[in-house]
């Protein structure tokens, strides 16, 4: 915004001089030393020379004109602006004035007056063509903005590897008895059953789409995409494929509303998993203390093509807060609670429901002018609904997850992380509870 | 240092002002112009130079700034005005009408306008007096704080504001700032132009423009006048009013104020309401009573004044003007005494208002109509009321039954107050009041009077789908009566009850699926309070026989009810579906009564157990006859069961996830006031082609064409809803619908019906969602034997003669059959018992797998449904039902024979225990399987009961030898379920060998059913 401002001051400046100096080099003193300062970039110096004359002065155009400018070159929009108007009351069609006008309104957050203004300059016929073309894209801008911002869009591909001590979620116990079939002693787990550690290497990508439907409104599209491979477990090699689209609505004093329609795609070993379809509305609202509240409500359709039995709707309400701490090492910490059921849709596999609420808190801390570290912890327990059949009792799982990492930016737009993470997950039923540690290093670019 | 030497200039510059200002220009007490001076008119004329406090000063030029001394500068555009209230260290302004702008250099400086201000101090804003009565506008610089209705909020440099009497809120789009117009040609405006005019002046702007266009027909209303309020006050009225914006209500406590003439000039409620609402300017029109007990009349011509509920909206409803076509109706007068609480009577018409729409739209039309009552606990109204309207139609309002048979359930009534309503009957689309669909009347009733003698009402024809305009007028057609008592009968009106109807039997007692949380839904017969129905969701309850007779629902109608005293009509079913009604008795709700209904209203219901997509059929037409369905009711009760009449039929796979679709051929036939109406809901497509049903899942609606002579679908098409509709059963076996007939009204058609697949014998005789414990020899025994197996969701079918032909689990799960193998078994209470032996069985899991059994040896499996309603302490005893004769794995040695009892002891987990008591006997030995305390004392046995299950694998066995002990000790493995309505059985597996595991070759095994022992 400030480099526009400037690009833009400097082009109506050249409107100014070229339409008008005949006029505002013809006086002489005190005005004719302040066009020269302003010439030679000194607008403060201007605007102190002129300032001191307003009083009598003010209502002579040539004046007002020059002082606006000063007044605006040297962070003064609304002096700048009470300026521009009295030239404008006195020669209503000083196109000077009234351009530079549209500019000192920007300053002062009026983008609607502004865009009247320069539009009106715009109008005119006499005007060069250049200081047209100037306005035009300024005009344009602004309509962009004033109807939401216009539409961006906005990438970002992260490469990362390195070692997990559990790419399958598994458990450590290769002997688990189950009570169904106690009367077979310990059962042996296959392979795939328990816990398989592996280097792997992981790319994955994210586009985000915006487009502005009113002051208050956007539209949101996103899709993103990863691929996981292992060194040598490929057959939990995992890729993931993902589309949300809604909208969000901005409010001036409640934050701001969002839902998105939801649709995902997971496979493992080269075989779709698991396909989700579902919905989200999340409420969010930065306080003037910069305190970030949150509130989402999720839903999501879980069908397992090769398993339809595990078919299940999901429902996550949860909150969360964040507030920003000031300091050369802007801390930011947040939180968040929530809460939910997943059902399954099959009746033969009510063992598959459950009721989760899970917990997360963590920080992040600016420890270099590039660098940050983080650290985040989350638990959550799902207490499950029905008795496993194979296990004669309900599952119930605790899980713990511990994060900690750096992010290094190598410029504004490509950055560095290497993270640590730790999973804990205890549960009743031995074969839903396991360790996994992974360590990566991931470069993530913006585009 | 620059810095300093920039300060010190700046310094002297304000000091060389401001001294230069005290000594030759600024009087005390007053602002100077630094620009503008010749643009502005000064109230009282006074000095345009400096402007003092108090005066009004209005902008007429193109601009005007105001500088304080320490260059703070206020800037006014053209057509605004605005007063200086307060100057000296701090400036405040009022603005009066228009805007201005502010940058403040440091002095404090407040604009204020009806009751909003806003204040900085070294900031800039803008400030608007907005339509709504306050501020509005945008931070320019720094910070502002804005303060209005009690509260106060800070906004940044960017951030719009609202400030109004509620209060202070952001806004994304305030008011544009203003300049100086680009050339003097250009259209002058004001700020009042750009924002609109208030209310009131909007109305009569848009009564005049709009004449001839279609909206706000008549005489525009006289407006901007206040008209003192004459008349003598009576307190302790009622009040009911219909009018266009406002709406429709009624209000008790109220103080009417009558003029000489008997024209209601005001009305004020009691209540705290803070209604106070005044004729004003409007003309007092179409005046009536009914025996000078009720009162009639419409306001129109003018506007209202005062206060409406709560300010409510501000002035924009209390000051609504209305044109000669509109009105205000409103009926008031003293609540009756001495109301009936028995008998019918009928009255007829005394006085009306002229009938108008909201907008004006025709001239005020004519109304006639006639009423009753049946007074009692259940109190009725009739209506028969007809509303022409010129140039357009005449609109009929009907119950069922009309004023002679009255049958609309009052929804409300205080009649302490004398007030009741009935909130909707349904009127035929079509005029200007009913353009689009669902349309219906509102009445709000007053009875006044000495034994009901008179009786007043108010109405609207209301079509909720017209839109509404910025003062919330639509097509509404609103009026007021009064009538007079014709005749009462104290007997009278039909109220003696109608028998309760019991009837219906089951073909088998309903099954609950244990973690289900939808059953169905029930139909509300008489609908009260606007609720027609509850979704049944949990905790059904049923009576010995396995019929229903509570639920609760925590949905749709949530809430817990239970079939007091009351009878069920058309009872049927089977262990997936039921239906029935209850009626001729008291229906509680939470505990507390709900409803008393006769024979002829009550609760039709359906119940069923979903049979899941994905183990239905994947594709084809099944065809289902009916196999019951409850007599058809009127909501009301106005006239009788009916008879409901059809087929269904289901295509299965209709879309994807295997959802299927349900076609109907039926009929509903009612006697009705003309005779025989028949109400044909079938489905497009019908059973031929259920693929264009809107029967798809739990609930579906489509209309019907209306019958000729029906008392509810007075439309050319009527709706049916489908509350519940339930596929259930094996392979979808069952069906069931639940079913309202209805158009907009209080009153609707309602039942329930089941129908069966025709042309599939075999699912008559297959079970889903069963319990089976099964035991076998271990696969290293006998190849591909199960060994121990349970299963919770398993479908079994059953042979003729006794026993199992199959079990197991659709789709992932294990699923045996019984091959070439020898059957034997039987059954009793739900529960049934099998042993294959002598063949080759075969199964499922892991693929076509063959399990030759010799003669000695079996696979054992007991099946039946998972118990529910678990007692929570006490002890129970069981009797053996049945059981397979026990088996060596090797069949080393021929069957044996089992006996044995089985206690439970309930209650919390560690405490609930099941005792046991067996003794197998097999090759000459006898193992007496025995917990401690045995079957009679449970309390203390090794076998937990967790939820409706229970195992252990080291149950005692009296004595070691014998065939399955060779060794020097023995045990068993016993594990099963209890089974039915609050654990009325229980199935076990038993397998008996030196340490109880069930996979040796010598393991002795088989399965037993138990029922509680009759006392």
């Amino acid at each position: 915004m400030n480099k526009s401002l400037s690009g833009f001051g400097a082009g109506l400046l050249a409107l100014g001089f070229v339409m008008s100096m005949s006029a505002i080099v013809a006086r002489a003193g005190t005005l004719e030393d302040a066009i020269q300062r302003l010439n030679a970039q000194d607008a403060q110096g201007a605007y102190e020379l002129l300032k001191s004359e307003e009083r009598q002065r003010a209502g002579q155009p040539d004046f007002d004109y020059v002082l606006g400018l000063a007044a605006v070159d040297s962070g003064r929009g609304g002096e700048a602006v009470a300026a521009f108007e009295r030239v404008l009351a006195v020669k209503p069609d000083h196109m000077q004035a009234r351009a530079e006008l549209g500019r000192a309104y920007l300053a002062i957050n009026e983008p609607e007056a502004a865009r009247r203004e320069m539009a009106t300059v715009e109008s005119q016929s006499d005007i060069p063509p250049e200081v047209r073309e100037t306005l035009n894209r300024y005009v344009r801008a602004l309509d962009t903005g004033l109807s939401g911002g216009g539409t961006h869009i906005q990438s970002n591909v992260t490469l990362k590897t390195g070692f997990d001590s559990n790419v399958n979620n598994s458990t450590s116990d290769s002997r688990i008895l189950i009570p169904a079939f106690a009367g077979l002693g310990f059962a042996t787990l296959g392979g795939g059953a328990t816990a398989q550690e592996d280097m792997f290497g992981e790319v994955s990508g994210v586009t985000t789409l915006t487009h502005g439907l009113s002051i208050d409104r956007k539209f949101i599209a996103e899709l993103s995409a990863s691929y996981r491979g292992n060194a040598s477990e490929e057959q939990f090699n995992q890729a993931n494929a993902g589309l949300n689209i809604g909208l969000s609505q901005n409010t001036p004093d409640w934050g701001t509303f969002t839902v998105l329609a939801q649709a995902q795609s997971f496979w493992v070993d080269g075989k779709p998993y698991r396909y989700t379809l579902g919905g989200l509305g999340q409420w969010s609202l930065t306080t003037k203390a910069k305190t970030d509240y949150g509130v989402y409500l999720q839903y999501a359709h879980q069908t397992f093509p090769s398993a339809s039995v595990q078919n299940t709707d999901r429902f996550t309400l949860g909150a969360t807060v964040g507030q920003y701490f000031a300091g050369a090492m802007q801390p930011y910490v947040f939180a968040g609670v929530y809460g939910g059921i997943e059902e399954a849709s099959h009746s033969t596999a009510k063992n598959l429901s459950y009721e989760f609420v899970g917990a997360r808190i963590g920080t992040e801390i600016k420890v270099l002018r590039d660098t940050s570290v983080y650290a985040t912890a989350a638990v959550e327990t799902d207490n499950y609904k029905a008795t496993e059949p194979l296990f004669l009792k309900s599952r119930s799982t605790v899980r713990t997850d511990l994060a900690a990492g750096l992010r290094y930016a190598l410029s504004e737009s490509v950055k560095i992380n290497p993270e640590v993470t730790y999973t804990h997950a205890d549960s009743n039923i031995p074969i839903n509870a396991y360790d996994r540690v992974v360590g990566s290093v991931a470069l993530s670019i913006d585009f | 240092m620059k810095n300093i030497i920039k300060n010190r200039v700046g310094l002297i510059s304000a000091l060389t002002v401001a001294t230069s200002l005290a000594l030759t220009v600024a009087p005390a007490a007053a602002v100077p112009v630094l620009f503008g001076a010749n643009n502005i008119s000064v109230e009282g004329d006074g000095d345009t130079s400096n402007i003092a406090a108090g005066a009004v000063v209005t902008v007429t030029g193109a601009l005007l700034q105001l500088q304080l001394a320490d260059g703070s500068t206020v800037t006014v555009p053209k057509g605004s005005s605005f007063r200086i209230t307060g100057e000296g260290d701090t400036l405040s302004i009022e603005i009066v009408s228009g805007s201005l702008r502010v940058e403040s250099k440091g002095t404090p400086i407040t604009v204020t306008h009806n009751g909003s201000s806003i204040t900085t101090t070294g900031g800039g804003f803008s400030a608007f007096a907005s339509a709504s009565g306050g501020l509005d506008g945008r931070v320019n610089g720094g910070t502002a704080k804005v303060t209005s209705g009690g509260e106060e909020q800070e906004f940044a440099k960017g951030e719009g504001y609202l400030a109004s009497a509620s209060g202070v809120a952001g806004t994304f789009t305030p008011p544009v700032a203003q300049a100086p117009q680009y050339t003097s040609t250009q259209t002058q405006y004001s700020s009042a132009d750009q924002r609109g005019s208030d209310g009131n002046a909007l109305v009569a702007d848009q009564a005049v423009e709009d004449l001839g266009g279609g909206s706000y027909g008549g005489t525009p209303p006289v407006t901007g006048v206040i008209v003192p309020v004459t008349g003598t006050e009576n307190n302790g009225r009622s009040i009911l009013y219909a009018a266009d914006a406002i709406g429709i209500d009624q209000r008790s406590d109220v103080t009417v104020t009558l003029g000489d003439d008997g024209e209601l000039n005001r009305y004020t409620v009691g209540d705290g309401s803070n209604e106070d609402l005044e004729r004003n300017s409007n003309d007092s029109l179409e005046r009536g009573n009914a025996n000078g007990e009720i009162f009639v009349e419409r306001w129109a011509g003018g506007e209202t004044h005062g206060n409406y509920y709560n300010d409510y909206n501000g002035t924009t409803i209390a000051e609504l003007g209305r044109t000669s076509y509109q009105g205000y109706h409103l009926v008031y007068g003293e609540p009756g005494t001495n109301i009936p609480v028995t008998g019918y009577a009928s009255y007829t018409l005394a006085a009306a208002t002229n009938p108008t729409f909201d907008k004006g739209q025709t001239a005020p039309g004519t109304f006639t109509g006639t009423l009753g009552f049946t007074f009692g606990p259940t109190f009725k109204a009739g209506v028969e009321f007809a509303v022409a309207m010129p140039g357009d139609k005449t609109y009929l309002i009907a119950t069922a039954g009309g004023a002679a048979a009255p049958s609309a359930i009052i929804s409300y009534s205080d009649l302490t107050e004398g007030l009741f309503s009935i909130p909707s009957i349904a009127v035929a689309q079509g005029g200007i009041a009913c353009p689009t669909s669902n349309c219906n009347a509102i009445v709000y009733g007053l009875i006044g009077g000495d034994a009901a003698s008179s009786v007043g009402i108010a109405y609207q024809i209301i079509d909720f789908s017209s839109p509404v305009d910025a003062t919330g007028r639509s097509t509404r057609l609103s009026g007021a009566a009064a009538f007079t008592q014709g005749a009462y009968d104290a007997g009278g009106g039909g109220g003696s009850a109608h028998a309760a109807m019991d009837s219906g039997t089951l073909d088998a007692p309903f099954r609950v699926v244990s973690g289900s949380t939808y059953f169905g839904n029930a139909l509300f017969a008489p609908i009260l309070y606007g609720q027609r129905e509850a979704t049944i969701t949990h905790d059904l309850v049923f009576d010995e026989d396995g019929a229903l007779i509570g639920y609760r629902g925590t949905s749709n109608g949530a809430g817990t009810y239970r079939l007091n005293d009351g009878v069920i009509a058309d009872l049927a079913g089977t262990a997936y579906m039921q239906i029935g009604r209850w009626n001729g008795g008291t229906i509680l709700k939470n505990d507390a009564t709900y409803f008393t209904v006769d024979g002829w209203q009550g609760m039709p219901y359906l119940i069923g157990v979903r049979t899941d997509n994905n183990v239905l059929p994947t594709s084809g037409i099944a065809t289902y006859a009916l196999s019951a369905a409850t007599a058809p009711i009127f909501a009301s009760g106005a006239f009788a069961p009916g008879v409901f009449d059809g087929s269904a039929a289901v295509l299965f796979g209709a879309s994807a996830g295997n959802q299927w679709k349900l076609g109907l051929d039926a009929t509903v036939t009612m006697q009705e006031t003309g005779g025989e109406v028949i109400y044909n809901i079938s489905t497009l497509g019908g059973i031929v082609d259920p693929s264009q049903s809107p029967i798809n899942g739990s609930i579906a609606f489509y209309t019907i064409d209306s019958p000729v002579g029906s008392s509810i679908c007075v439309s050319a098409t009527c709706q049916v809803d489908i509350r519940s509709a339930i596929v259930g059963g094996p392979s979808g076996r069952d069906a069931g619908i639940n079913y309202v007939i209805y158009q907009n009204s209080n009153d609707a058609i309602m039942g329930s019906a089941l129908f069966q697949v025709v042309g599939n014998d075999v699912l008559y005789d297959q079970d889903i969602n069963m319990m089976t414990r099964a035991i076998a020899p271990g696969g290293g025994v006998v190849t591909g034997s199960p060994g121990s197996y349970g299963g919770q969701y398993d479908t079994v079918t059953y042979e003729d003669d006794g026993g199992l032909s199959q079990f197991g689990g659709p789709g992932n799960y294990q699923n045996y059959h019984k091959g070439t193998t020898t059957v034997a078994g039987g059954s009793s209470n739900g529960l049934t018992w099998s042993r294959w032996s002598n063949g080759t069985a075969e199964s499922d899991y892991p693929t076509n797998n063959e399990i030759v059994l010799g003669t000695n040896q079996a696979i054992h499996a007991v099946t039946g449904g998972l118990a529910t309603s678990l007692p929570a302490s006490g002890t129970a005893q069981y009797a053996l039902a049945g059981a397979t004769a026990p088996t060596i794995a090797d069949g080393s040695v021929a069957p044996g024979t089992f006996t044995g009892t089985l206690g439970v002891a309930f209650g919390a987990y560690g405490d609930a225990r099941v005792g046991v008591d067996f003794d197998v006997a097999i090759g000459g030995f006898t193992y007496n399987i025995l917990t401690t305390g045995g079957s009679a004392t449970p309390g203390t046995s090794e076998i937990l009961l967790n939820s409706a299950g229970f195992t252990n694998s080291h149950v005692p066995v009296a004595a070691a030898g014998g065939p399955a002990c060779t060794g020097m000790t023995c045990e068993a493995t016993v594990t099963g379920f209890l089974t039915g309505q609050g654990a009325t059985g229980a199935a076990l597996s038993y397998a008996i060998s030196s340490n109880g595991s069930p996979n040796l070759s010598n393991t002795v095994h088989g399965v037993a059913a138990f029922t509680t022992a009759v006392p």
